[in-house]
């Protein structure tokens, strides 16, 4: 199993599709992180002037709102981790390098194994220089009174790397799925983009939190609405009953977690979608004849 | 574990696709030591029974054993089998050495053995290179030095003359005998038979799927004996004054000529001399590998069943319509289209030379 994990790495590395998907994945998530956390400051301020909002002494500027852009910034930089994912085994069916690979490999399901261990490493390391992005990207856009401390930083960040290790492996299925390149990648893209978000606005409750990128929003975004969430009371004396609870789904609907369960709940419930399409492609994969 | 043997087993296997037969109860044995042809035209089968050989394609009944295990239970495939397959896997913008080092990591070969293998096909200087910008014939070198990484003891090629120069081809005829003489075993295909005649011992020919021949190569040959074509003033008192000299096996042939098998020109003229039989024309004819390969696989093309021996419509050109419009039984266009390869560039009408009379002069042989 070393060699083989060992020789997906070389195969990765001796190629330009790691940092190809890696620079504009880092852009990206600077962008969202800077432009989103810079967008809060200003929304805040005009709020602030707003008298109304001085009578009543409420006070919005002491929550942790960098979290919120944090999740965000976590599921759209999502994307190309996806797309990493996705190319996994399909590039190598596509350039008919899958011949050699199972010529060299035991057997099919030792290479897929091989595969499915190297792409979660991968995923990983997506995850981590997202994280560390969106991080960077909150220090220095984020006032200082809305970062969060330390241990909800961690449990944000932690959310963000399992998110992106759960999307990369969800690719990978869906790319051993279908077996070409493009047709899994348009049709990931197009269903975490659009299509799912379509259904889930039709969905009432929390249905749309069960959906795959409802659980995987909800994943990092419970995580960190929660931090905003547990700090309401704060905001001031009016805030409390409905207006605490619509508030909070306000708050919810912001962090791209509508509807969604506890993290820890949105967490399993995505890790049993990557599961499904990384059994699928599995199963796809050990039949599929290579002519 | 292997048995080490270097054999190779196909026994009864078959592969559908479809409502296509690509492959019926094929059976034969390749023995280690020797080079083994396998023959049949395009779409007869052959690249689907290597894939099958390999685990690539999973067979619809029957089986095959490398060693005497199928080839997923050989532990470490690439130590025991090389393959080439096609010329096309490879990532274009990964070099040729790196390609290896990826492999050479998958079957724990250390990573010198890619700079051995490389060297060994030709290709050092082109080690750091892309192999998107590589020809054919380079492509086809990489991929020969990817078979060879691991050191195998059966090397599998399927038309691996595609792409190569007469020089390469040479080398490689050289190679694969001297591979064979070190009690290894190699498998290799070929749509000509006149392309591998030099290089191979025995050959499995198959038509539609099946096997109409399987054995020695020299069998073959000796199993067709040359003709004497005589024109003759009196043939019928010809006839009567060679079966009075013991030859039984002559035939009229369609333009009014005699074609009497087993004996050479010199007995026949020295007979009709004595008779005084005037003679206005005399030729030996030789059956060439390539016309006997053509009639064996026939079937294929003009829809009559394969076999044995058919009788031989006459040693003129093959008969009219072997490339015409293809008849039912030929294995889908669309299966084959998708591993386009560039033999079929290669215009119907050189081929049909290559069948005629003058093989040698079209292409060259390996």
């Amino acid at each position: 199993m070393g060699r083989l994990i060992s020789a997906e790495f070389r195969k990765i590395l001796t190629t330009k599709m790691w940092w190809a998907l890696l620079i504009p994945t880092v852009a990206l998530a600077a962008l969202w992180s800077i432009g989103g956390n810079a967008l809060i400051g200003a929304v805040l301020d005009q709020i602030n002037n707003n008298t109304v909002v001085a009578q009543l002494r409420l006070d919005f500027n002491h929550l942790p709102w960098s979290t919120l852009i944090f999740a965000r910034t976590v599921n759209i930089s999502a994307i190309f981790p996806i797309v990493f994912g996705a190319l996994a085994l399909s590039s190598e069916i596509n350039r008919r390098t899958i011949t050699t690979s199972y010529l060299t490999a035991p057997n099919r399901g030792s290479l897929l194994t091989a595969k499915l261990i190297t792409y979660a490493v991968w995923g990983l390391v997506f995850g981590v220089v997202i994280s560390a992005v969106a991080s960077i990207g909150m220090l220095i856009a984020s006032r200082p009174e809305q970062l969060p401390d330390a241990v909800s930083w961690l449990e944000i960040a932690a959310s963000g790397v399992v998110s992106c290790m759960l999307w990369t492996l969800l690719g990978m299925g869906v790319g051993a799925l279908f077996g070409s390149p493009i047709a899994s990648i348009i049709s990931l893209l197009l269903y975490t983009l659009l299509v799912e978000n379509l259904i889930g606005s039709l969905l009432p409750d929390n249905w749309p939190g069960i959906l795959i990128n409802g659980s995987a929003d909800g994943l990092t975004g419970s995580v960190a609405s929660q931090l905003v969430v547990a700090k309401v009371p704060n905001i001031g004396g009016l805030m409390t009953g409905e207006a605490q609870t619509l508030f909070s789904d306000l708050i919810r609907t912001a962090a791209g977690a509508r509807g969604a369960f506890d993290w820890w709940i949105s967490g399993l419930i995505f890790a049993a979608w990557a599961a499904v399409f990384a059994v699928g492609g599995w199963l796809m994969s050990k039949t599929r004849d290579i002519t | 574990m292997h048995d080490g043997s270097g054999r190779i087993v196909v026994q009864g296997l078959s592969k559908q696709f479809g409502p296509i037969t690509a492959v019926n109860n094929l059976s034969f044995t390749v023995e280690p030591g020797s080079v083994t042809g396998f023959l049949g035209p395009n779409g007869a089968g052959k690249t689907t029974t290597l894939r099958m050989l390999l685990g690539l394609v999973r067979p619809t009944a029957g089986g095959s054993t490398i060693n005497g295990l199928p080839f997923d239970q050989l532990g470490n495939p690439g130590r025991v089998v090389g393959a080439v397959l096609e010329a096309q896997g490879f990532h274009p913008t990964r070099t040729a050495r790196n390609h290896l080092r990826v492999y050479a990591a998958a079957m724990g070969v250390p990573d010198q053995r890619a700079d051995q293998v490389l060297e060994l096909v030709g290709l050092s200087e082109a080690a750091r290179r892309g192999a998107g910008g590589f020809s054919l014939g380079m492509k086809q070198r990489l991929a020969l030095a990817t078979a060879l990484l691991g050191d195998p003891q059966v090397l599998v090629l399927d038309e691996p003359a595609n792409g190569l120069d007469p020089e390469g081809i040479a080398w490689l005829r050289t190679f694969l005998q001297s591979f064979a003489r070190t009690g290894r075993t190699v498998l290799i295909s070929s749509h000509l038979l006149a392309e591998v005649e030099q290089t191979v011992d025995q050959v499995v020919i198959i038509s539609r799927g099946q096997t109409v021949y399987y054995g020695s190569l020299d069998y073959l040959r000796q199993s067709q004996q040359s003709r004497v074509l005589v024109q003759a003033a009196d043939p019928q008192a010809l006839v009567v004054k060679l079966q009075e000299a013991g030859v039984n096996a002559i035939e009229q042939t369609p333009d009014g000529r005699l074609a009497i098998t087993g004996v050479d020109r010199k007995t026949v003229a020295d007979l009709a001399m004595a008779a005084g039989i005037a003679l206005y024309d005399i030729q030996q004819e030789t059956v060439d590998l390539e016309q006997l390969f053509f009639r064996l696989t026939q079937g294929q093309y003009t829809g009559q069943q394969p076999g044995y021996g058919a009788p031989p419509p006459g040693y003129g050109p093959p008969p009219g319509g072997g490339y015409g419009p293809p008849p039912q039984g030929y294995a889908a266009p669309g299966l084959r289209a998708r591993h386009a390869r560039p033999r079929a560039t290669r215009h119907p009408s050189t081929r049909n030379q290559a069948y005629t009379q003058q093989p040698s002069q079209v292409r060259t042989r390996i």
